[in-house]
């Protein structure tokens, strides 16, 4: 058996930490309007960046999630750092649930 | 690295002592300890990706202890080792890989159901492999798979497997729970999560055993292979018409050599190579 602690671990770190703290756009949801993304998904397809990510808020044993029930996924801006703020998704957003501020 | 603890003196995920063991030891959602990537709790694991860009705006400091937290809870979790719960892996080794381990079921990827609200439902659409007695359990989490798990043979895995090598995905496993390996990936940046984040931060996704080694006497600068690589490992030397690859960037994934017309492309131990061996 091998020590794990005498194992070298690579430690790869691509992020230029001397750039750091960096600011970067805040994208606002507005959870009252945006209640379907999982079904509705445009701003997740259409954003250049992959910025968005949904998932579903409570997921249950034994039981698949409806996509067109209000509520059950929600939407997250998770990569703002990858944002070029070209505003697509607020453009393609039927419902305008998103702003873009910098 | 894996291989030195658990390969028992070969690649480690083709030692069949890494497939069966340690089954039923991954914490459910709600019960526990609040696991980020349970068996389907993607909300935690995105919550905890969008504190690392919070962490970014911060400062330095704040973004290493945030880096530091993730490669902890996915220690935690998963029993990996630096955080690092996935591996690149060239397609013939895969095909291996589905010799070894029992039952297969191809399902949805968890990344592009999160990125682009995609299903999978059918076998055709799939992108992700369920490898092992823990699919069998499948039915008790109908949201993580969308209510479908395709069953298949090794044959079909494999048929499935260069299918997806031709479409340009790069191949990798995943691990879930300590050596325990339960997943077949296809990723391509910026849709496959873990491909993502070992790119813009270093987590989450080893390289792959081997790199790629042009052969410049068969090589004739189609670019065939530039239009494949994920990693800007390989681009055209435009003075020479020839390939060049960068192999310090070089995953290993193996999707040049498939896709070279000529077999220009091919794939030497990492581990035999002094500069390479410790860059994983």
């Amino acid at each position: 058996m091998v020590d794990k602690s005498a194992l070298k671990i690579p430690k790869p770190n691509p992020v230029d930490l001397g750039r750091l703290p960096v600011k970067f756009p805040k994208i606002e949801i507005d959870y009252s309007k945006c209640t379907v993304p999982f079904w509705c998904k445009k701003c997740l397809q259409i954003c250049p960046q992959v910025v968005f990510q949904v998932y579903c808020k409570q997921v249950l044993k034994l039981k698949e999630s409806d996509p067109r029930e209000p509520g059950v996924y929600e939407l997250m801006t998770v990569r703002r750092d990858k944002c070029i703020m070209c505003d697509k998704c607020k453009d393609v957003c039927p419902e305008g649930a998103i702003t873009i501020t910098y | 690295m894996y291989c030195d603890l658990w390969g028992d003196g070969i690649i480690w995920y083709l030692n069949p002592k890494n497939y069966p063991r340690h089954m039923y030891t991954l914490p459910k959602p709600g019960k526990g300890q609040t696991a980020p990537v349970g068996e389907a709790d993607q909300g935690s694991y995105i919550k905890l990706e969008a504190g690392i860009v919070a962490a970014m705006e911060k400062g330095p400091e704040e973004f290493q202890a945030a880096i530091k937290q993730y490669r902890d809870i996915m220690d935690a979790v998963q029993g990996s080792i630096g955080g690092f719960m996935g591996q690149v892996v060239p397609l013939r080794e895969m095909e291996r890989m589905v010799e070894i381990s029992n039952p297969l079921g191809l399902i949805g990827c968890i990344c592009r159901k999160a990125m682009l609200a995609l299903e999978e439902r059918t076998a055709r659409e799939s992108t992700c492999m369920g490898l092992g007695v823990g699919m069998l359990k499948w039915e008790r989490w109908p949201e993580r798979y969308k209510g479908e798990v395709h069953w298949v043979s090794s044959e079909e895995a494999k048929e499935w497997l260069r299918d997806l090598d031709k479409r340009g995905f790069v191949h990798s496993l995943m691990m879930f729970g300590p050596r325990f390996i339960g997943g077949i990936c296809n990723c391509d940046y910026p849709v496959c999560d873990a491909l993502t984040i070992r790119l813009d931060w270093g987590l989450n996704m080893l390289k792959g055993h081997y790199v790629a080694i042009p052969d410049y006497e068969l090589c004739n600068g189609c670019g065939i292979c530039a239009q494949r690589c994920q990693f800007g490992a390989l681009k055209m030397n435009v003075t020479l018409d020839k390939v060049n690859i960068d192999q310090m960037r070089c995953f290993g994934c193996g999707l040049c050599e498939t896709g070279c017309p000529r077999g220009a492309i091919s794939l030497k131990d990492r581990t035999q190579i002094p500069e390479l061996k410790e860059v994983w």
